[in-house]
């Protein structure tokens, strides 16, 4: 059940390397404040701030969808790496537009790419990891010589509006990348990934309904329509998993705790970060973190902290940052690269 | 890991946690000494890494009080 992806490219093997050449981000709109929330629930700023650490997030507005998220991203990505077009589109999502079919396809035209191969990857809030995994297989295979991958998701869609955990944690967004083919070793070289599942886990973060299984919520089952998620099992689950993932990359890449100049891990809550941070024995500042500002945004997360991070100047030209994500599935996922030296990126957004 | 001494790491735990705590009775729900869902997980990860004792996903909603982490737990540890 668990998958270990090499190095993307072993020394001397003369495969391309994936390097990464531009970020880009967007969110929408809309804000929910947690005093917004503690209008609507049984809740307030201090209790949401205390157990997650998140102030706001934005959300979709009706009829604004993930494709909308996705597009404004890529377009970002592609204009911070300087180029036009690639030759594939991935886009790691949970809430694609539709069921059937994916969305990269219309993404991926919206950009004026109509006719590159464009595909969803599917893996929750570790789908930017598995997206990055399968960019670079694709790159190294010689099938593409350059992608953009974008991890967006409009959560709030899947999630019950009576849900008062959900709504506290998850916001909308979209973050993206692009890679080209490059040498091994040179700066933005994805360096060492690892990768995992456990369906034994299948559970603990789900949608039942609306899939082969349950196509429509059973009559006595109204609550499958909606996102559920067991918090405490989750809390628990990815603090082991983004730990021990980290800790695999890390040792394929070559690199020791000391050298992480950067942790990014999926913006989830923050305490899942500041624990996983703890347990590898990483100093609290070179835990990076903007859930505070957006929430947890699923299969964006870990692109849109990257693009932050870069604007604020938390990223530099030669930092070692090591990303971590665990999410449904359950499938978990770490990446290592050394932070390649970029054009500052767009402004980060008004808080 | 015996009961007292499970007693004496939640009562640790939560004086961390909660410095004006004036006493943790065996008695007590975790909940209303202020330990919240996810420092509950905080603590269970430390008791399993003290005791060896493995706690299982189904388990965690029952286990809402100091003596159900002591009862669990003493029960299940070798030493």
């Amino acid at each position: 059940m668990e998958l270990h992806a090499r190095r993307s490219r072993a020394p001397g093997t003369g495969r391309p390397a994936a390097v990464l050449r531009g970020v880009g981000r967007h969110v929408p709109a809309a804000v929910i404040t947690n005093d917004d929330l503690a209008a609507r629930f049984d809740t307030s700023d201090e209790w949401i701030r205390s157990r997650t650490g998140i102030a706001r997030r934005h959300v979709v507005a009706p009829g604004e969808a993930t494709s909308d998220l996705a597009v404004a991203a890529g377009r970002r990505a592609l204009r911070h790496a300087g180029l036009d077009a690639v030759d594939l589109v991935l886009l790691a999502t949970t809430t694609p537009d539709r069921r059937c079919p994916a969305t990269a396809p219309v993404v991926a035209a919206r950009l004026g790419l109509a006719g590159v191969p464009a595909f969803d990857v599917s893996a929750v809030c570790s789908g930017f990891v598995y997206g990055l995994a399968t960019a670079g297989g694709l790159i190294a295979a010689g099938t593409a010589r350059s992608v953009l991958l974008i991890g967006a998701d409009a959560f709030t869609t899947i999630v019950d509006p009576a849900d008062r955990g959900a709504s506290s944690v998850f916001g909308d967004g979209a973050g993206a990348v692009v890679l080209t083919a490059g040498e091994d070793g040179e700066p933005g070289a994805l360096l060492a990934l690892d990768l995992g599942s456990d369906g034994t886990l299948a559970d603990l973060i789900t949608v039942r309904a609306g899939g082969s299984a349950e196509p429509r919520p059973a009559a006595d089952r109204p609550a499958d329509a909606w996102f559920t998620m067991h918090g405490q099992a989750v809390y628990r689950h990815a603090v082991r998993r983004m730990t021990a993932s980290s800790l695999a990359a890390l040792e394929r890449a070559g690199w020791d705790v000391a050298d992480i100049d950067r942790f990014i891990g999926h913006q989830a809550n923050r305490r899942i970060l500041d624990t996983v941070g703890l347990e590898l024995g990483l100093p609290p500042a070179r835990v990076y973190a903007n859930v505070g500002e957006v929430g947890n945004t699923a299969a964006a997360s870990i692109p849109l902290a990257l693009a932050d991070a870069a604007a604020d100047g938390t990223l530099r030209a030669g930092n070692r940052v090591l990303l971590s994500a665990f999410g449904g599935g359950a499938t978990w996922g770490s990446a290592a690269l050394t932070w390649p030296d970029l054009p500052p990126p767009d402004p980060p957004p008004v808080a | 890991m015996t009961a007292e001494q499970v007693h004496a790491l939640v009562e640790e735990f939560v004086r961390e946690l909660h410095p004006d705590v004036s006493s943790v009775p065996t008695s007590a729900d975790l909940a209303e000494l202020g330990v919240d869902s996810l420092s509950f997980v905080d603590l269970l990860s430390a008791l399993e890494r003290r005791s060896g004792v493995e706690i299982p996903d189904d388990l965690l909603p029952r286990l809402t009080t100091v003596r159900d982490l002591m009862d669990h737990i003493a029960s299940r540890a070798h030493a």
